[in-house]
């Protein structure tokens, strides 16, 4: 039996336990000199900086100062972010961790948990009173959503969506005109 | 000495055979530790006695109505067999083999999972399939509900799809390897806990409301299999504020049940009259129903069940009695223990042992 475990886990392809497994912390235990701390450490930062500008490659929303990018770190957009209107949380069925919905003046918030932190899942607009970066806010023309964003998305139902890097941007469109806009993240597999 | 080395050789054969399906049973997830859902759709080849009342559906059956209540209160016998965001062709397959065990009085579905016309999520696939005793129900069920990254073979042999869970193995894979404790009482997940419902934000738009065809395609298929057997087949929306319950949904179901004369309950617009308190009978923020709101429940749809659908009280039958009386004893020990952990920790531990 302990053969065979060996031979499972050399043979493992590194995918997800599945269903169930609660997530461990994990610790390790690294050895390292001065340098090579000071090079990990480095290399951290360039990886977080990488990562930054991935997030910001996708569309992002923008309110005020802050940018609101899809799959980004919450934590710090909210506390740019400031006092929240209305704030709830969700479990889903049989897993761990809350999924999270912010509500500030024009908007939704809504993150989803990764890894121990809350991310970007999607901005909702509730009204009129915000638009995306490039001026598209409920109430606003197919043809004006078009000469923004142009025609390169793929349509369902009146469901216009563009997508760029990780994330998407979707406008519903009754009768010509916007009634709905979302931001929304494609996320990483759990 | 050839009938020697076929001996040895078939020896070794089941050595190996034994050893993998031992491997297999230590590698699977048991669902006894915080997450239990897992667990929920093989409870159901314990039970002893039949029922006259079936429920399936997702967490919004299996959180919402105390089977025990129904039988306290008016003597019938019911078993939900529900499971995490099961999906209406998995209802269907359940129901269809848990119709070659016993025939119902009456099927319960709750209408929620009209809205995912095409399978969803692997792990929630595993918490309902595993479960399933090996038959054509189970098969057809897999093959209705895999992923396009998902393999037949992966559901046949779980092996290859848990061979890297050895890295998490803890006591409850070696503790629970052959039998595991129960975690329902009659297909009901019990909680104590109250958290008071949150004001949920307005329901996004949706670019279309229509249901998809596969959902009517086994919802037709529920309707007629009930219909078949002479089971009243009963559609219900269970009182969850969240996720939302679109207008244009609920018309839909009205105009199906209309047409082919189904009894349709939305309880939703019943909880005044339920007595359903918000602010008390839910665990989870509205999600779903906690202990009290899910007895208030039972009491209200038994009465429905018994007056409009005649389903009989067994409490005379000694052998049903009997096996309710285990059931009940369970159920309250189950509500003592939580109890004893909300007086002692101020939450539920045994749900999250990770809290500190």
């Amino acid at each position: 039996m302990i053969l065979m475990i060996a031979a499972l886990s050399m043979a493992g392809c590194g995918s997800n336990s599945g269903a169930g497994s609660t997530t461990a912390a994990k610790t390790e235990a690294v050895e390292t000199t001065a340098a090579e701390s000071r090079q990990a450490a480095e290399t951290t930062a360039e990886a977080s900086e990488s990562a930054k500008e991935a997030e910001l490659t996708g569309f992002t929303f923008i309110t005020g100062d802050t940018v609101i990018a899809m799959n980004a770190d919450a934590a710090p957009i909210l506390e740019e972010l400031g006092e929240w209107e209305n704030y709830v949380e969700t479990t889903s069925c049989a897993f761990k961790g809350l999924d999270k919905t912010y509500s500030y003046p024009g908007f939704d918030l809504y993150t989803y948990p990764l890894d121990g932190k809350d991310n970007v899942n999607s901005v909702y607009f509730v009204d009129d009173t915000v638009s995306t970066p490039e001026g598209i806010h409920i109430g606003s023309t197919k043809e004006e959503m078009e000469a923004a964003y142009g025609t390169d998305y793929e349509e369902e139902f009146g469901a216009y969506t563009y997508t760029k890097d990780k994330s998407k941007l979707q406008f519903l469109v009754t009768d010509g005109v916007i009634d709905s806009v979302e931001y929304t993240a494609i996320t990483p597999a759990a | 000495m050839k009938k020697r080395s076929i001996s040895v050789f078939l020896g070794l054969g089941l050595v190996v055979l034994g050893s993998l399906w031992l491997l297999q049973r230590l590698l699977m997830p048991k669902y006894m530790g915080d997450i239990v859902e897992g667990a929920l759709i093989s409870e159901y080849y314990k039970e002893t006695t039949d029922h006259d009342v079936i429920f399936v559906g997702d967490c919004e059956v299996y959180e919402n109505f105390s089977p025990i209540t129904m039988w306290e209160d008016y003597g019938i016998t019911s078993y939900i067999r529900g499971s995490a965001q099961q999906l209406i062709w998995q209802s269907y397959y359940l129901l269809e083999e848990t119709l070659k065990y016993e025939k119902p009085e009456a099927v319960v579905f709750n209408v929620l999972s009209m809205k995912y016309d095409t399978p969803q999520k692997e792990a929630y696939n595993r918490m309902t399939l595993d479960g399933m005793k090996w038959s054509k129900s189970k098969v057809d069920d897999i093959r209705a509900s895999m992923m396009e990254d998902e393999e037949f073979a992966d559901y046949v042999f779980p092996i290859l799809r848990y061979h890297s869970r050895w890295q998490e193995l803890t006591s409850d894979d070696f503790k629970y390897l052959f039998t595991k404790r129960p975690v329902s009482q009659s297909g009901y997940y019990m909680r104590i806990d109250v958290k008071p419902a949150q004001t949920f934000p307005k329901p996004k738009k949706l670019a279309n409301y229509e249901f998809g065809e596969n959902s009517w395609k086994y919802l037709e298929k529920m309707r007629e299999l009930c219909e078949e057997k002479g089971i009243q087949l009963i559609l219900v929306k269970a009182p969850s504020l969240y996720p939302a319950w679109y207008d244009e949904w609920e018309e839909q179901i009205k105009e199906y049940a209309k047409t082919y004369e189904l009894p349709y309950y939305n309880f939703l617009e019943l909880t005044d009259e339920i007595g359903i308190d918000f602010t008390q009978d839910t665990y989870d923020g509205g999600l779903h129903l906690n202990l009290s709101g899910a007895e208030k429940m039972g009491a209200y749809f038994g009465k429905i069940l018994r007056d409009e659908f005649q389903i009989p009280d067994r409490r005379a039958d000694e052998t049903i009695a009997s096996a309710w009386a285990e059931k009940c004893a369970a159920y309250y020990d189950m509500q003592k223990r939580q109890q004893e952990e909300l007086d002692t920790y101020g939450y539920l531990k045994m749900f999250n042992s990770d809290k500190e």
